[in-house]
């Protein structure tokens, strides 16, 4: 009896403790961040303007280099092993290298001016061209073998994010806005978690939302509290442009404790630098801000945060302390 | 201030230019203004990329020169590492593309207010006629082939 009462006094305990759905959110008094690996200097002329980041399990990282045009590998100390890749249309070539990912032994690289995704291997040996019909504007990989990608999409169109495999085959689609109704309207940053959910923050919408595999919308957040976006109005070849004036969320990504990462746009006192931390059931837990701006927020599967510093010329690594 | 490496630039020539005055031509007979803060995009990028790539290399040898003008930071400690920042990115896009011509660095206001309506553009002395040509990107194809007969002969 003596025993049972114990047991079902520590079963309550550990229910209270565990983080879970109708849990009190958690307390993150502060964030700090601890450099602990620079890659490329002003003079070393190893970077020129970095867009796209991956890094596998052992710290080896690849990064899309848009101004050189190639897709780079870099030890865990930061050393140059690998280049690939020039300024062309041609197999393995860039033109307008924007993001990457990696998924198992294979790194898919996207060129916002050609349909379809490069694929290479960790040595960055060329494989072959996955063909899209039209360009793409977002990659996020998902779990092995499985990727979210999303196209550029003209005004007037729904907006579509496609799974696919590791060859190119789409497994599953769904909308994620019905009709685009302004220039730049679709254009999101994803991060997936181990369930198959994707986490969208919109780039110029105040808007950043959970759904599941299948599209469904779990919960929305916003800065503002409105959906509204202000738009100017552009006249050409007879035809009225919408373009928005305000960029809201840059990237978005994932840590190992069970945090969203949302990298804040220009409206936030730190342009490009505020980062939004929320848990899982979109509770904004806290805010941290990076040394200097960046375009992209990238975390490993070690938990460590990369982003961006020197307008591109380097890549920080930076371990994310909690408190 | 007008501040530029490692060449010097005829600021007066401009001068003379704007003010509809005949000028001399320069040692450079082709200046390539390149706003560096705007024309990292990829649509203000092709044009620049198609003009330069287009230049023969006897043309971009002696006669071009590229200049970057780039804004300088609000904060005055933090200059020359703006600067730094700006001859590493520009040296190594350069490169990347193989570009012959030299290029000089300006934070002043004088060739920025030359690059109000665009990223890049193309300033062409064009000495028989005394007169300096302006040229915007893209660039009509007929009009390139004025420039480069100009910048042949």
């Amino acid at each position: 009896m003596i025993k049972a009462k114990i047991a079902g006094f520590l079963a309550g305990l550990i229910v209270l403790a565990w983080p879970g759905r109708g849990s009190a959110p958690e307390v993150i008094r502060s964030v700090a961040l601890e450099e602990v690996l620079s890659v490329g200097t002003l003079d070393d002329g190893a970077l020129v303007q970095w867009t796209g980041i991956a890094a596998d399990p052992s710290g080896r990282i690849y990064v899309l280099d848009a101004l050189d045009y190639a897709l780079k590998k870099f030890d865990s100390r930061g050393r140059l092993l690998l280049k690939t890749g020039r300024q062309g249309q041609g197999p393995g070539e860039f033109s307008a290298p924007r993001a990457l990912a990696l998924n198992g032994d294979r790194i898919y690289a996207l060129d916002q001016s050609r349909p379809g995704l490069l694929v290479f291997d960790t040595e960055l040996r060329y494989q072959g061209t996955i063909y899209a019909p039209r360009p793409l504007s977002m990659i996020a990989s998902v779990s092995p073998g499985r990727l979210a990608v999303a196209g550029i999409t003209l005004v007037g169109q729904p907006a579509r994010i496609f799974f696919i495999d590791r060859e190119g085959r789409v497994l599953s689609e769904f909308n994620y806005l019905d009709k685009v109704e302004f220039y730049l309207a679709d254009s999101i940053n994803t991060a997936a978690d181990a369930g198959g959910n994707l986490y969208l923050a919109y780039g110029y919408q105040d808007r950043i939302e959970k759904r599941d595999g299948r599209g469904r919308i779990l919960w929305t957040w916003s800065l503002s509290g409105s959906a509204a976006v202000e738009t100017d109005t552009y006249r050409a070849g007879g035809r009225e442009i919408l373009i928005p004036k305000k960029l809201f969320y840059k990237d978005a990504a994932l840590d190992r404790q069970g945090h969203l990462l949302v990298l804040c746009g220009g409206q936030t006192r730190h342009p490009s630098r505020d980062v939004y931390v929320f848990d899982l059931s979109g509770t904004r837990l806290a805010m941290f801000t990076l040394p200097e701006p960046s375009h992209c927020l990238f975390v490993d599967d070690n938990g460590f945060l990369y982003a961006r510093a020197n307008e591109g010329l380097t890549v920080k690594k930076y371990r994310i302390v909690y408190r | 201030m007008l501040r530029t490496r490692p060449f010097f630039v005829p600021v007066l020539i401009l001068c003379a230019a704007e003010s509809g005055l005949a000028a001399a031509a320069p040692r450079y007979q082709c200046w390539i203004l390149i706003d560096f803060d705007a024309v990292f995009c990829a649509p203000c990028l092709e044009p620049l990329i198609a003009f330069c790539r287009a230049l023969p290399a006897a043309a971009q040898d002696g006669r071009v020169l590229g200049i970057v003008v780039y804004r300088a930071p609000a904060s005055p400690g933090e200059e020359g590492r703006r600067r730094k920042i700006v001859e590493a990115k520009w040296d190594g896009f350069h490169k990347a593309h193989g570009f012959r011509f030299p290029a000089v660095l300006d934070d002043g206001p004088v060739f920025r207010r030359w690059l109000d309506k665009g990223a890049a553009k193309v300033l062409f002395f064009d000495g028989p006629a005394r007169a300096i040509r302006e040229f915007d990107l893209p660039l009509r194809p007929d009009r390139f082939d004025e420039m480069l007969s100009l910048l042949l002969n």
